[in-house]
């Protein structure tokens, strides 16, 4: 049986791809709201840097990290039209210093990791 | 817009009240401005298939409106594992003996479809009502302990309050002591000291086939099993010599189980009833019935038991570690 197979290949790929991506995201959206932006701005920041991330994703996220405190945000009127910004609070700074340093530990230790393969 | 107006009602319907106006006014903010965007680079208005495909691409309302609930679970993952540990110690020790013999009962009286065995029909009425009720009422318990268990409480284990490892050489005592206890009961019976209780003046005793030739090998094999029983009390653990002298009383068992069910197949009786009181036909009747049910018994419990328990003292004779799950436990006891 090939075919299903190769689909249930996909389908771990997916999600090990899924679970991979998880991490990545907050620090990618929290590094982003290190200037203030709007969720339809952020989307297209994140896609123009290589990571695209779907609608039905971001904007739950967005609101998870404001109620733990990482992020703020206000409705404001732009074009004639309301939209919530959104941008990174003192909390969110200080953590998302501490998870860069996190992130370049794991990315020097995967380098390492992998070259040794 | 109509469209997108319908999306958010449907995203709407499944959120909270507190939350569905900021969440719905923002995914209709993200809808518009993805649909003006696409429509200044194209210079015309959308039609409905393309408004459609941005749609689309949001997710279905449900999974949308899911997004934004935190992690919600009857049972967590810490809690699971004791759950499904109970739900199936549950069905090996009760439901699942109780179907099989239920079933077994509701067969035979409706094979015999005689109105004096409708006493043993209908086990299974309630089966059903009772699995799901225990279902339930376990469910219920476990999603309790699991809100309601303290912050912290899996912090505190002691590494060293685990259980021992687990010898398969050793005989567990309290399996040793019923064992000797059930031989024991058996050989008063056999030698005739205890007697079945006599209902209504109803005797019931082995059929003279049985107490001609088989009383001395029956004899022979319950004092084997009791003694084997009584050394691995004070020396619970197998050894070779033990697995082996074991396997032959086994044989033995096998032996006199079987020449039982063919005598049984051969149309002799296993049982003899004698009664004072009763019509001849009817003591005939119940002999044959008794002596059925003897059969199934030892069908069931000697041959398969006695065969197994060849096989785990074979395994354990050379060196192997004997087969270890809950089938095996039920019918060989081992």
């Amino acid at each position: 049986m090939p075919t299903s197979n190769s689909n249930s290949n996909e389908d771990l790929f997916e999600n090990l791809r899924g679970e991979l991506r998880r991490g990545c995201l907050i620090l990618a959206v929290l590094a982003e709201l290190r200037i203030e932006r709007y969720g339809y701005t952020l989307r297209k920041a994140l896609a123009d840097d290589g990571l695209e991330i779907d609608e039905g994703t971001l904007y739950p996220l967005l609101r998870r990290l404001e109620s733990q405190g990482l992020l703020v945000s206000e409705w404001r009127e732009e074009d004639k039209r309301n939209k919530r910004f959104y941008k990174l609070s003192p909390e969110g700074k200080r953590i998302l210093r501490q998870l860069l340093a996190e992130w370049q530990g794991i990315n020097e230790s995967l380098k390492r990791i992998t070259a040794e393969g | 817009m109509e469209l997108v107006d319908r999306y958010l009602q449907a995203v709407g319907f499944w959120l909270s009240k507190n939350q569905k106006k900021d969440i719905v006014a923002e995914l209709s903010e993200d809808l518009h401005t993805q649909i003006e965007e696409q429509e200044s680079t194209l210079h015309r208005p959308l039609n409905e298939d393309e408004v459609t495909a941005i749609v689309k691409k949001f997710g279905p309302p449900l999974m949308v409106a899911q997004r934004y609930q935190p992690q919600r679970y009857l049972i967590g993952p810490n809690t699971f594992p004791i759950y499904w540990f109970v739900l199936k110690l549950n069905w090996k020790c009760v439901f699942g003996p109780w179907f099989v013999i239920g079933l077994c009962l509701d067969l035979f009286v409706a094979i015999m479809r005689d109105s004096r065995y409708h006493v043993l029909a209908g086990v299974l009425d309630h089966f059903w009502i009772a699995a799901f009720v225990n279902l339930t009422v376990i469910t219920m318990i476990f999603a309790i302990l699991d809100h309601y268990q303290p912050d912290g409480l899996w912090q505190n284990w002691n590494p060293q309050k685990l259980p021992k490892v687990r010898d398969l050489n050793r005989i567990p005592r309290s399996s040793s002591i019923s064992e000797l206890a059930w031989y024991a009961v058996l050989l008063l019976w056999w030698v005739n000291i205890l007697r079945l209780p006599s209902i209504s003046g109803v005797e019931i005793v082995p059929s003279p086939f049985i107490s001609r030739y088989l009383y001395w090998p029956i004899l022979l094999g319950i004092l084997l099993q009791a003694v084997m029983a009584g050394i691995n009390v004070f020396r619970p653990w197998w050894t070779p010599i033990r697995a082996t002298l074991r396997g032959v009383a086994d044989v033995l068992g096998l032996v006199i189980a079987t020449v039982l069910l063919a005598v049984f197949f051969s149309g002799g009786s296993l049982a003899a009833v004698t009664s004072a009181q009763l019509p001849a036909a009817e003591i005939a009747s119940m002999q044959h019935w008794i002596s059925w049910g003897w059969a199934a018994m030892v069908l069931v419990w000697a041959e398969i038991g006695y065969l197994v328990r060849l096989i785990q003292d074979a395994r354990r004779v050379v060196g192997r570690e004997p087969i270890r799950n809950w089938a095996i436990r039920l019918f060989a006891g081992d």
